[in-house]
């Protein structure tokens, strides 16, 4: 199309065919690609359709770490934020929920960091002993052959929160990633920065180490 | 295919991400090893659980507020990264003058602002927000006292038990009226 036909057709529109087609019916919804585009260019109602559209998997990716709300409200409050002023340097060729979590992650990170100095006493999951865990043992933690089978959801619950505390936050967050989020290992390699290999190994041994911890658990019941 | 899987192969066919290509090979290994199909139920049972008893995705506290607050944070930003920064366009006689100009304004400043200096109160610069639709704040410096008072307008009755804590005070002298509230902060 010649420029002429391009502002003839756009002017015979009328001037709201300029406006960008996103906060409509719902119809027309664009996907993150060209929403990224128009907050690229500064455009804050394309980014907060972004915000909208991803901050619950964020809010909870981050509480699932965090287990606060507070925290976790203010540390996506960061991310997003993070986000904005780093929006010039994200490339189309990724996906934006991947670029995205990965700041998500390293906002975690730092705030873990942070917080390391007051965590003294905390179980190191480096210094639980290796003899504990059967390296033959298939890495899948038990928690349906409980003889507890009654056993609530929020105990159940919080019987994992302890147990993943008591991994470390590397072994935390991709637990989370791979069983409670669903990313693929290609998406948690790109998200953690790590190799597929590494990721593996990691995941198979924090799985490892929680099946260790639920069954002392349960066995102390 | 008679021989294991390398670890990589099996961890994919076990979290279920195994493409096509590989499947068929996978399954004649798996005749001879069924035990590795009650593996990958177990896998998929605490997948199960954890996504049972952690959600995937929760809607942030005052979702309309953490928008709110996040457009205000990068306004700000915004406004800041684009005020004027650039000393190279500062003419060279003002980059004396300037700092002398600052210290006489401060001397002067100090000397008449001893006697009739205006503080802005912390109450001029609130922003309010009220999560319940209906409610709407207002807020005043109460004189003599200098508190900050907040008033919510369209506020439910509150209750006869409620006590308020002992760290805030209630204005004897204004009488509580059904669609108002008052909280005087010291």
């Amino acid at each position: 199309m010649n420029k002429f036909a391009w502002i003839s057709s756009h002017i015979a529109q009328g001037p709201q065919a300029f406006d960008p087609p996103y906060g409509g019916s719902g119809d027309e919804e664009l996907g993150d690609g060209p929403l990224v585009i128009y907050a690229q260019k500064g455009d804050m109602k394309a980014y907060d359709q972004l915000v909208m559209r991803h901050r619950n998997r964020v809010f909870a990716m981050i509480r699932n770490m965090t287990h606060n709300d507070a925290d976790a409200w203010d540390l996506s409050q960061d991310v997003f934020i993070k986000a904005w002023n780093a929006l010039g340097t994200f490339e189309a060729k990724a996906k934006f929920t991947t670029w995205l979590y990965r700041i998500a992650h390293n906002v975690v990170y730092d705030w873990n960091r942070r917080r390391k100095h007051s965590m003294a006493g905390e179980l190191n999951d480096e210094i639980l002993e290796n003899e504990r865990i059967d390296p033959s043992a298939i890495a899948i933690p038990h928690v349906h052959d409980s003889p507890d089978k009654q056993m609530s959801l929020t105990e159940l619950k919080q019987k994992i929160e302890l147990a993943l505390e008591k991994i470390s936050p590397e072994h935390r967050q991709i637990v989370i990633w791979k069983d409670v989020q669903g990313l693929s290992y290609k998406e948690i390699a790109d998200v953690s920065g790590c190799t597929i290999g590494t990721v593996m190994s990691r995941l198979f041994y924090a799985r490892q180490k929680l099946q260790t911890l639920l069954k002392d658990e349960y066995e102390a019941r | 295919m008679n021989t294991k899987p390398d670890d990589q192969t099996l961890m994919l066919w076990m979290d279920d991400e195994l493409g096509a290509a590989d499947q068929a090979a996978m399954d004649s290994w798996l005749r001879e090893n069924p035990q590795w199909i009650e593996n990958r139920q177990s896998l998929r049972d605490w997948r199960s659980t954890m996504q049972s008893v952690f959600a995937a995705e929760v809607e942030p506290p005052y979702v309309d507020f953490f928008h709110a607050k996040l457009q205000r944070s990068l306004e700000q930003q915004s406004k800041e990264s684009t005020a004027p920064t650039n000393e190279a366009s500062v003419p060279f006689w003002r980059r004396f003058a300037m700092p002398l100009a600052a210290a006489a304004s401060i001397a002067i400043a100090f000397l008449a602002g001893r006697s009739m200096v205006h503080v802005p109160h912390p109450a001029e610069n609130i922003v309010t927000y009220t999560p319940e639709e209906g409610v709407n704040a207002e807020y005043f410096v109460a004189s003599p006292s200098e508190g900050t008072v907040i008033v919510l307008n369209g506020v439910a009755d509150i209750p006869d038990q409620f006590s308020i804590p002992d760290t805030a005070a209630i204005d004897q002298n204004r009488e509580p009226t059904k669609e108002s509230a008052s909280i005087i902060a010291p």
